[in-house]
């Protein structure tokens, strides 16, 4: 049946009647398809070899109306590293409507939303990380003066192909105070049944928001703080509802710019601020039912070997392991382009970036026994991890542009994965960009790792050559040539083509996949070592 | 079955022919929380519209050949470079600092939530629109030292019709 709709609609468009249709309409197929394949060092884990994650999207507009419609297929499993839920499944995951008149704006269906940075509530997809928390229910946004936007909503979570059990409401107002000052508050509350003979004990969960921004010619920044009220422990999935734990975040934002040079610095402290739609889904691997984003504050890096001690912020309640109640720590950047005239770094258009960021446990005390704890507010406790790290960009000539990195990290095992011992890194990366005839690009990469703790050094790099503007091959490997365990001394190579027409993106690829984190935005997802072939496309209408 | 199935919807999708999109009614928010009408602004000049991050570096790279050629876009062929940022909070704050590190002097726009991007099917960054009066005239993903000759020859296309 639903076979027969997606091949009707897609006929139905290729009638000439329809033109007037087509303009208002769009559609985007994604689809990665991955046949795995053992080869004598990487065995698959899984039984199914054949795996393919695919989106279709379709999105309406005719004037103050909006529809969209998704359908996603996971055949004959999702990729490896996703929700096991997805598996086998074909069907529509998200519908909404939209209708907007002057100062309204009403929606229904799965929805995507943010209050302010997200501390409190935000949904939204990220198809890498095979994560989409979307709200499932009603939404409204009105203008009630020229200054002040409220928007309000209500409604349960998307899980899978599934909706949640526990269901959210907020509302949250934005209101412009004079020209260069803003505020922001809001309230998100959750409701799940359960039976509790706690009188303390609250099937309501809220969250309180409260920001104020400042905007000015040179200078910005932001104070914002969330409440959220007391809530049941959860540990492995069982709720403890004998213990209630209030959680906060304090997050502070300052940064200075002009034209060749920006500054900015952020301090935040989280508490307990983990929060899911359904209580026993809280901390699951899988990002399921987030209600809040609260991303780790650090740098997104590009070369593949930063990002083998991927720091994630810590963000839940959990005595188990030696005990954690949240993170305190703090980022800068800098970023400086060189303007003398006539000078060297001038001509060669150098542009500096630097990045600092340290992050360290709360300074708690944890009572095993009795699951309680006590913290200080503005004591650091535990550190957790660090990131330095220096990037030089020039354009040599119209040909010529180079990259270079310098990364310094620490990274504590023992209390981020539990394992044993803290690891000290320093990476060195080299991109060299080389256009030739105009219209082919040659790339180069090469990275090292040293470190002298867990595994030892790594080696990397990518050669890659674009050319006629449409195609490209490349060729990529890292070596962890240090390792002590000879059979972890793997190569992990990889190499395919692109080809790229305006917005169709095509790709195959062969290689190893190095098992291990993959972060967009702060959210990570663990993916295990594998071997295959890969196809990758993005197609629209 | 199924993958038989996933090659016949794959098969009908290629063999559409691609029409000219309208613009969605679009309105982006500035870094200093001022809105502006993409439609009403596509209305009086031809619109480049671009889709970065501060963490994407061939968009970085593209921004920057944008910048260098702001003059002749603005001033020789009449039309308006908005870039909007696909940041989300956790690298939002670095957009000013990085903006005016790079000393860009074109308009920045925020998508934090990425509710634009997703309504104009966007999946991959850096992904350039040109739009005139309300129509999507021409679409690129991925950034190649050059591929701007490309988007400045369908500007002074455009003008020249």
């Amino acid at each position: 049946m639903k076979r027969l709709v997606i091949i009707f609609v897609l006929l139905s468009l290729t009638t000439p009647a329809s033109a007037q249709f087509l303009d208002d309409f769009s559609a985007g197929l994604e689809s990665m398809i991955t046949y795995y394949n053992d080869d004598e060092k990487v065995v698959n884990p899984g039984e199914t070899d054949f795996r393919s994650n695919n989106y279709l999207r379709f999105n309406y507009f005719k004037s103050s109306f909006s529809a969209s419609l998704q359908l996603e297929s996971y055949i004959e499993e999702a990729l490896l590293g996703y929700a096991p839920e997805f598996n086998k499944k074909l069907g529509v995951s998200m519908f909404s409507v939209a209708f907007t008149h002057k100062k309204l704006e009403l929606s229904a269906g799965y929805l995507f939303d943010q209050f302010s940075s997200g501390l409190s509530f935000r949904t939204w997809e990220d198809r890498q990380l095979g994560l989409n928390n979307a709200l499932v229910g009603v939404h409204l946004k009105y203008k009630v003066l020229k200054k002040v936007n409220i928007k309000g909503f209500l409604g349960k979570q998307k899980i899978g192909f599934d909706i949640s059990k526990g269901s959210l409401m907020g509302l949250n107002a934005e209101i412009g105070l004079g020209k260069e000052f803003d505020m922001d508050l809001g309230i998100v509350s959750r409701y799940e049944t359960y039976d509790s003979e706690n009188p303390a004990f609250n099937e309501f969960t809220n969250l309180y928001s409260s920001k104020l921004i400042y905007s000015g010619k040179k200078i910005y920044g932001h104070v914002e703080y969330v409440y959220k009220s007391k809530d049941a422990l959860v540990e492995f999935g069982n709720i403890i509802d004998s213990r209630l734990f209030s959680g906060n975040a304090l997050s502070l934002n300052l940064g200075y710019f002009k034209s060749g040079f920006g500054f900015d610095a952020t301090f935040r402290r989280l508490e307990n601020m983990a929060f899911y739609t359904d209580r026993d889904t809280y901390g699951n691997i899988y990002n399921q039912l987030i209600v809040n984003y609260l991303p780790v504050l650090t740098k997104q890096h590009n070369a593949g070997l930063s990002n083998i001690y991927v720091y994630q912020a810590q963000t839940q309640l959990n005595f188990l392991t030696g005990g954690k109640a949240g993170e305190i720590g703090q980022q800068i950047d800098v970023f400086y382009k060189f303007s003398k005239k006539n000078s060297l770094a001038e001509k060669y258009k150098t542009v500096l970036a630097f990045n600092y960021a340290s992050w360290f446990g709360l300074n708690t005390d944890f009572d095993l026994e009795n699951r309680k704890y006590t913290s200080e507010f503005l004591k650091y406790g535990d550190k957790y991890y660090r990131d330095v790290n220096l990037e030089l960009k020039n354009q040599w000539t119209d040909q010529w542009s180079t990259s270079l990195y310098w990364i310094n990290q620490y990274y504590n095992m023992e209390l981020l994965e539990a394992a044993t011992g803290t690891v000290n890194t320093n990476i060195a990366s080299a991109d060299i960009y080389y256009t030739v005839n105009g219209k082919n690009e040659l790339r180069i990469q090469a990275e090292h790792l040293w470190t002298r703790d867990d595994k030892k050094n790594w080696v990397g790099g990518l050669i890659e050559y674009n050319f006629l503007r449409k195609f490209s091959i490349y060729a990529t490997d890292q070596y962890n040539y240090g390792n002590d365990n000879s059979l972890e001394k793997i190569h992990y190579y990889n190499f395919g083509g692109t080809y790229r027409r305006g917005k169709t993106k095509i790709t195959l690829n062969y290689g190893r996949q190095r098992g291990g984190l993959i972060c967009v935005g702060g959210v990570c997802r663990f993916v295990p070592k594998s071997n295959g072939l890969s196809l990758a496309m993005n197609l629209y209408l | 079955m199924k993958t038989r199935q996933l090659f016949l919807l794959l098969f009908l999708f290629g063999s559409v022919v691609q029409a000219q999109k309208k613009l969605p009614k679009i309105s982006v928010k500035s870094l200093n929380e001022h809105n502006l009408d993409l439609n009403l602004q596509s209305m009086e000049q031809v619109l480049i519209i671009n889709f970065w991050a501060t963490w994407c570096e061939p968009c970085i790279k593209e921004l920057t050949a944008f910048n260098k050629n702001l003059s002749y876009l603005e001033d020789e062929l009449n039309s308006k470079l908005i870039a909007i940022s696909t940041d989300d909070s956790r690298t939002v704050s670095r957009i000013i600092p990085l903006v005016s590190g790079n000393s860009w002097n074109f308009e920045v726009y925020l998508d934090t939530n990425q509710q634009i991007k997703r309504a104009l099917n966007i999946i991959d960054i850096p992904h350039t629109l040109i739009v005139y009066q309300n129509k999507i005239v021409y679409e690129h993903t991925g950034y190649l030292n050059g591929d701007e000759d490309e988007l400045f020859k369908k500007i002074v296309e455009i003008n020249n019709n």
